[in-house]
């Protein structure tokens, strides 16, 4: 949780400067909503992605945050992020990163890879090059190990797309290589994406 | 089947290979099963089964029951057996052809659908849609064929031990065809025919015709009750019992 608010501190605060003009008069018209770009280099940076809760309530209210489930971690060596003022959404690119997904706010899985790419108007996560996704086993059960070049998590569909030379390992067997597999975040579900349908 | 349609399974598998399709092997590698399109389901903690669906170009293999699956779609789960990893349920359809491989001895079933269950010391297999089943023997010198629009077989357990096929029943209209091996063939068909390995015999009941050719030393019989063909070890008919 420090690692969220520290996060977006870093977001907010870095964007403050940009958005100094805001202080203006209020008989001249407000600044247009801009956006902003946050780079971090050499730092370890740390934020989650959010989705909506069954009841598709709004993300924030008067009260503030309610009713979100946590989708993504990231943790990268180095960022390019942008965030835009008007749709409150972020996006950019990480070098070196490594984190969690979560399904219903549990861990489901941890991953690395040389890159990634968020997007948090879509909920959408991609990684790139020497993807590595290792499920968080429920007692009595085993890890499952995803290898490949790319993989996207769509948070909002619950679905793992993973692309080229794919691997699923575990132990009840391996699948693959192949180009194409979506599965559960649990890995417990793999399967090619014309046969695919959500658990 | 014609010679040249013998490996379209077999091309169709690689081809899906080729193409990356969808490949699982068991942690064993004694199950590998390998389509165009394909679907693992893995169980939760204290299950054992877990179900695949595959479509297009299918080849569902269980080295250690050996049994070789191609068809054109094939739904069903496999389970663990102590360390290895078996098919406990299929269900074929499209162009379906099981291979059963056991002790020298090659059987071989296609029809339009086959449902397969594995009942431990046995493995049954319902058939239906122009079924045929053939038998070769590279120790026997033996090779049979039955065909008929539907019917079932048991096979044994193992691919090392025991026979490959052993009893079959078509209804519906039934048809076998034994080459011997001192040359000659004799040609049965029934209503209702049944092959018990173990027994070696053939059952043929309801309008029973069976003709000797060749070097076959059988003549010819016309519409009796019932007739039952006994074989010897090397396949051939050397006793018959007919009822009229």
């Amino acid at each position: 949780m420090l690692s969220i608010l520290l996060g977006l501190f870093l977001l907010i605060g870095c964007g403050s400067k940009h958005s100094a003009s805001k202080a203006k008069p209020s008989a001249t018209p407000p600044d247009e909503p801009m956006s902003r770009e946050v780079i971090t280099n050499g730092a370890t940076f740390t934020r989650s992605g959010y989705v909506l809760g069954k009841n598709k309530k709004p993300l924030v209210d008067a009260a503030g945050p309610t009713k979100l489930e946590r989708a993504y971690d990231v943790r990268c060596r180095s960022s390019d992020l942008h965030y835009d003022d008007a749709s409150k959404n972020y996006w950019g690119d990480m070098e070196g990163v490594s984190g969690t997904f979560y399904d219903k706010d549990e861990p489901v899985a941890t991953y690395s890879a040389d890159s990634g790419q968020a997007d948090k108007a879509t909920n959408l996560l991609r990684l790139r090059g020497h993807v590595h996704l290792v499920t968080v086993p429920k007692p009595k059960e085993t890890e499952t190990t995803l290898t490949c070049d790319n993989l996207e998590w769509h948070s909002d569909q619950r679905i793992v797309k993973a692309f080229i030379r794919v691997t699923v390992r575990g132990s009840k067997g391996t699948i693959g290589p192949m180009d194409e597999v979506w599965g559960s975040p649990t890995l417990n579900l793999i399967a090619t994406p014309d046969l695919f349908s959500k658990p | 089947m014609t010679k040249s349609y013998r490996f379209l399974p077999l091309f169709a598998a690689a081809m899906a290979a080729a193409q990356g399709g969808f490949s699982y092997t068991s942690s064993a590698g004694d199950v590998t099963l390998n389509a165009r399109s394909g679907l693992v389901e893995i169980p939760a903690a204290g299950s054992s089964v877990y179900k695949f669906k595959l479509r297009t170009g299918v080849t569902a293999r269980s080295r250690k029951d050996g049994i070789v699956i191609s068809a054109s779609e094939v739904t069903g789960e496999l389970t663990s057996r102590g360390k290895d990893t078996v098919i406990r349920h299929a269900v074929a359809t499209g162009g379906v052809r099981l291979v059963k491989t056991a002790n020298g001895s090659t059987n071989t079933i296609t029809g339009a659908r086959a449902d397969y269950t594995d009942q431990g010391s046995s493995a049954l297999v319902v058939m239906s849609g122009g079924v045929r089943i053939t038998s070769n023997s590279s120790v026997k010198r033996q090779m049979w064929v039955i065909t008929g629009p539907s019917g079932q077989a048991v096979l044994g357990p193992a691919a090392r031990k025991g026979a490959g096929l052993r009893t079959a029943t078509i209804s519906g209209g039934a048809r076998v065809d034994l080459t011997q091996p001192r040359g000659g063939n004799v040609t049965a068909t029934g209503r209702q025919l049944t092959l018990d390995q173990a027994a070696r015999t053939v059952t043929l009941s309801g309008g029973v015709t069976v003709k000797g050719s060749g070097a076959s030393s059988f003549g010819t019989l016309q519409n009796a009750q019932r007739a039952v063909l006994r074989l010897n070890e090397k396949g051939e008919v050397v006793a018959s019992e007919v009822s009229s």
